[in-house]
């Protein structure tokens, strides 16, 4: 049964896609305002929406980074700026890419300890080149 | 010997970033559209959990090493975004709804004899699986896609019972007949076919939201 119940989902999936491409941008707008939606915050919602799963991949990028190099940096003080250099460095990373800022938005209130783990974030994911002090 | 036009380099990760942050709202409207009609019979339970995965898939693929690009999709500069969000949701939902039950149906096939009785083969350890645990949890997986395969399904059945023309043009799909054969075989006008694709596409918008108990 499930082999011919597949092939009447697929079917559906067949039609129904090259209907929806066949229909004008117009016309589901219209569709969805007929569905009691509006078009503005449904489009706005599935932005948010992919803006998190990007957000969310972002962080988890930056997390194993940060624990590959916990795993294999030998223990020890890390060559690093100073605060106000490491500052300097993530608000130029963030001038020359406004997403970063966005996926890191925790760093608008930080304390030292934030800056330094931001910092590092940033220069594991090759955002800023590591200086000493 | 023939030549092949260089092939698009494949987009980094702030690249990936940016094109979906660029999708226009009717792009994103589109795209949430197709996820509902394609998240039908598999584990996602909606067009944007879909449309999620899809992303994710994208931006593995973006990122780290060949070896990690291989569990990703890889978006080359120079296609369509948006098309090609459409095709990895097609791929994804198509892994979801057929790979492994069917992969599950064909070892089952292969080690049941013709009354459908277990030969001594699905017995050894090792043959399908590496472990029982391994063996009960895939088992379990598969057959609760199955289940989902013939409850969405039924659901569509059910929700057009009353209406023949869309009746008509799912069961030409189904045996990959053209538009115009679909047309002739039963008696349908062009206007009426497509007036009856749209009923069903719009149909089946209805269906999604809420149809499934997360």
């Amino acid at each position: 049964m499930t082999s011919a119940n597949r092939r009447t989902i697929e079917a559906m999936q067949a039609l129904a896609g090259r209907d929806l491409e066949e229909t004008g941008d117009g016309q589901i707008r219209r569709e969805s305002i007929e569905d009691g939606l509006d078009p503005t915050l449904e489009a706005r919602q599935v932005a948010e929406s992919l803006d998190a799963v990007v957000a969310q991949f972002m962080r988890d990028r930056a997390s194993t980074a940060k624990a590959l190099r916990a795993a294999t940096t030998p223990p020890g003080p890390r060559p690093r700026p100073t605060l106000a250099r490491m500052e300097e460095s993530i608000r130029a990373a963030f001038d020359r890419e406004p997403r970063l800022a966005a996926v890191f938005r925790e760093a608008k209130r930080q304390s030292d300890q934030d800056i330094r783990s931001l910092y590092d974030d940033l220069v594991s994911m090759g955002k800023i080149r590591r200086r000493g002090k | 010997m023939t030549s092949h036009p260089p092939q698009p380099s494949a987009a980094s990760l702030e690249d990936l970033a940016e094109a979906v942050r660029s999708l226009t709202g009717d792009e994103l409207r589109r795209l949430k559209r197709r996820g509902d009609q394609l998240a039908f019979g598999t584990r996602y339970s909606s067009g944007l959990e879909l449309l999620g995965e899809a992303v994710a898939r994208a931006l593995v693929g973006a990122s780290g090493s060949p070896r990690e690009r291989l569990k990703g999709r890889v978006w080359r500069r120079g296609v369509n975004f948006a098309a090609f969000m459409a095709m990895t949701m097609k791929g994804l939902a198509s892994d979801s709804r057929g790979s492994l039950p069917v992969r599950v149906e064909r070892q089952m096939e292969a080690l049941t004899g013709d009354d459908g009785e277990e030969t001594i083969a699905l017995r050894r350890p090792g043959v399908c699986h590496s472990s029982v645990e391994e063996e009960l949890v895939e088992r379990e997986e598969s057959e609760a896609r199955l289940r989902q395969v013939d409850a969405d399904a039924r659901l569509i059945e059910h929700h057009f019972k009353d209406d023949d023309e869309v009746r008509a043009i799912l069961e030409g799909e189904k045996a990959d007949w053209p538009a115009e054969r679909v047309r002739e075989e039963y008696g349908m006008t062009r206007r009426a076919y497509d007036t009856a694709r749209t009923r069903m596409r719009r149909g089946v918008d209805k269906l999604m939201p809420g149809r499934r108990l997360k």
